[in-house]
């Protein structure tokens, strides 16, 4: 049983170095590192030099929700300005005149309102960008820092301008509490992300429903996701998102491929993520362009939910595969969302067409899934190609109903078993 | 093979600890320059015998526990830390106390062990998960603000404070 510590104990013996509470605070979870924050001003500083480790994070517009708590951020309407009374009435026996000859020649007295005349010439309120075109990272990054330095220049015209927005900040239990502050919504959302995240923020998880305007704006920093789920979008927010990026830190990736956004499987941070999840959204590619861009990924890992066409393009994917040097491991898996007889056509077609032999995989003995088969590739490789258990739906945001996959593994010489 | 005879005197007790291994000193960055200055090729060195013991102002335990670990334990890294836990990675630090995995990081403190420490400071983290905000204040020695500081009326947040934005850097 774990003593309770001794709150008794001298406080000269009770100190802690500053290395040591530097290595305690960094694995604690955010909430008690929160907590932390808000009741121990001494350990603050120390606090806030350690980037967080989330677990997850949920990236909106005008949304974010850390550690299962949600800021949501609105925009309020400017104040209208109070309605001036009538002017004050001023003895006639001083000034009677001199008022008269004003009110006459100079129409109503709103027109002396210097609020209106401010309003007036007020800037336009900050617009986000354009949607961003497909190019290369390169063109993105120039394209950001153009804009950045546009708001940069433009806030900096605006010092001191104002705002209001309401932010409800809303709990995992239900509770929930909102506050107005007067500053511009861009900018308390700016705050948040700021208090939460800094150069070397770990995220586990990374879900994005849409790119925050004020992060097009604002200096990079390096935060390092270990999987981003884009599905739940067009998936173009990946393009913004990468400079953000330690690429090297992304395990896994899950993009919503479509006709418009199928370039994004060209880019360096998809091409080298290590698990690679591709989710369509219905629309149709040509067979032939699908086939070449899924042979040109170098994932070690792609899991893809299809409509029926990629079905029908497995065969070709097999062939690119076949002829290429993939890594030991490298694996690829359909699901498939209709009757399993449609694998069993395609495992048919594979031995009359491609030569594949049918062969037991030995890492599948202990499953009811025998029909496998294997075709040789250069070298001490061989290509396994069988019918699996359903793909694992964990952490998709619209999980897709596909009852079984095909899978294709490269696998070292040996590792099959000729029936 | 390279050997050495380096004994240890600890502020509890008035029985040495003689540490044989040099992989082990190498690990101890303080101890390895004081060896150093009389044998400087101390890694390689056969039979390296100090005779006047190292005076250290900690607990044995704490310091015949750190002999045992410091080689085997590995610090967490960003890739794993989300998936280890204390029972698989640290084992013999699980059944530890709060106060004695205190006097174990403070050793390594001491002796300038920052990788060990991070092993330390992950068990201790995880003991600390379940306590609350005052166990934590008084285990880290500092004071606590009451919950009535919670809401600051003030800035009108609830959590983070105001005060956390100026203090993020």
């Amino acid at each position: 049983m774990d003593a309770s510590y001794s709150s008794s104990r001298p406080k000269k013996l009770n100190y802690t170095s500053y290395t040591s509470l530097k290595s305690v605070l960094k694995f604690l979870s955010v909430k008690k590192r929160e907590q932390i924050h808000i009741h121990i001003p001494e350990l603050r500083s120390v606090n806030a030099l350690l980037p967080y480790a989330h677990e997850e994070v949920i990236l909106d517009k005008f949304e974010i929700m850390i550690q299962n708590r949600s800021y949501l951020f609105k925009k309020l309407a400017e104040k209208a300005p109070k309605p001036e009374g009538v002017a004050r009435r001023r003895p006639e026996y001083e000034y009677a005149e001199y008022n008269r000859l004003l009110v006459m020649d100079l129409g109503p007295p709103s027109l002396f309102d210097m609020n209106d005349l401010h309003h007036l010439w007020r800037p336009m309120g900050n617009q986000g960008p354009d949607r961003l075109s497909f190019g290369d990272l390169d063109s993105l990054e120039k394209r950001r820092l153009r804009f950045r330095r546009e708001n940069r220049l433009q806030d900096s015209s605006e010092h001191g301008r104002t705002g209001n927005c309401e932010i409800t900040i809303s709990e995992e239990d239900g509770t929930a509490i909102t506050v107005t502050k007067e500053i511009p919504v861009d900018i308390a959302y700016e705050k948040i992300f700021d208090a939460f995240f800094s150069n070397g923020s770990r995220i586990k998880l990374l879900k994005v429903q849409s790119f925050p305007d004020f992060l097009m704006r604002k200096d990079l920093l390096t935060l390092k996701v270990r999987e981003i789920d884009c599905s739940s979008t067009a998936s173009i927010d990946i393009l913004e998102l990468a400079p953000f990026l330690d690429h090297s830190s992304l395990k896994k990736l899950t993009l919503n491929v479509t006709n418009t956004n199928v370039d994004l499987l060209m880019l360096p941070l998809v091409q080298n993520c290590p698990v690679l999840r591709i989710v369509e959204a219905g629309t149709f590619l040509s067979r032939m362009l699908k086939t070449t861009l899924l042979s040109a990924l170098q994932n070690q890992k792609l899991e893809i939910f299809p409509d029926i066409v990629i079905i029908e393009s497995f065969p070709q994917l097999v062939q690119s595969w076949a002829t290429s040097s993939r890594p030991i491991g490298s694996l690829v898996q359909v699901g498939i969302r209709e009757d399993y007889k449609e694998v069993l056509d395609i495992l048919d077609f594979l031995k009359e067409s491609h030569g594949a032999h049918p062969a037991i995989i030995k890492k599948l003995e202990n499953t009811d899934f025998s029909n496998g088969l294997s075709m040789l590739i250069d070298g001490d490789l061989e290509l396994a190609i069988y019918g699996g258990g359903k793909i694992s739906e964990e952490g998709l945001t619209r999980p897709q109903p596909c009852k079984w996959s095909l899978c294709m593994e490269v696998m070292k010489r040996g590792d099959t078993i000729p029936r | 093979m390279p050997s050495c005879e380096i004994k240890f005197d600890f502020n509890d007790s008035d029985e040495s600890v003689t540490v044989r291994e040099t992989r082990i000193i190498l690990l101890l960055p303080v101890i390895r320059r004081a060896v150093e200055l009389q044998y400087p090729d101390f890694a390689t060195e056969e039979n390296a015998v100090i005779e006047a013991p190292f005076r250290v102002p900690f607990k044995k335990d704490a310091g015949v526990f750190l002999f045992d670990t410091i080689a085997r334990y590995a610090a967490p890294t960003d890739d794993n830390v989300h998936e280890i836990t204390v029972e698989q990675s640290y084992p013999e630090a699980g059944p530890k106390t709060l106060d004695e995995l205190k006097e174990i990081i403070e050793l390594a403190n001491f002796w300038e062990c920052t990788t060990y420490m991070e092993c330390i400071g992950f068990a201790i983290a995880k003991k600390l998960e379940d306590k609350t905000i005052e166990e934590i204040a008084a285990f880290m020695g500092v004071e606590c603000n009451p919950p009535g500081n919670f809401f600051a009326e003030e800035d009108g947040w609830i959590h983070p404070p105001a005060d956390a934005f100026q203090n993020v850097q």
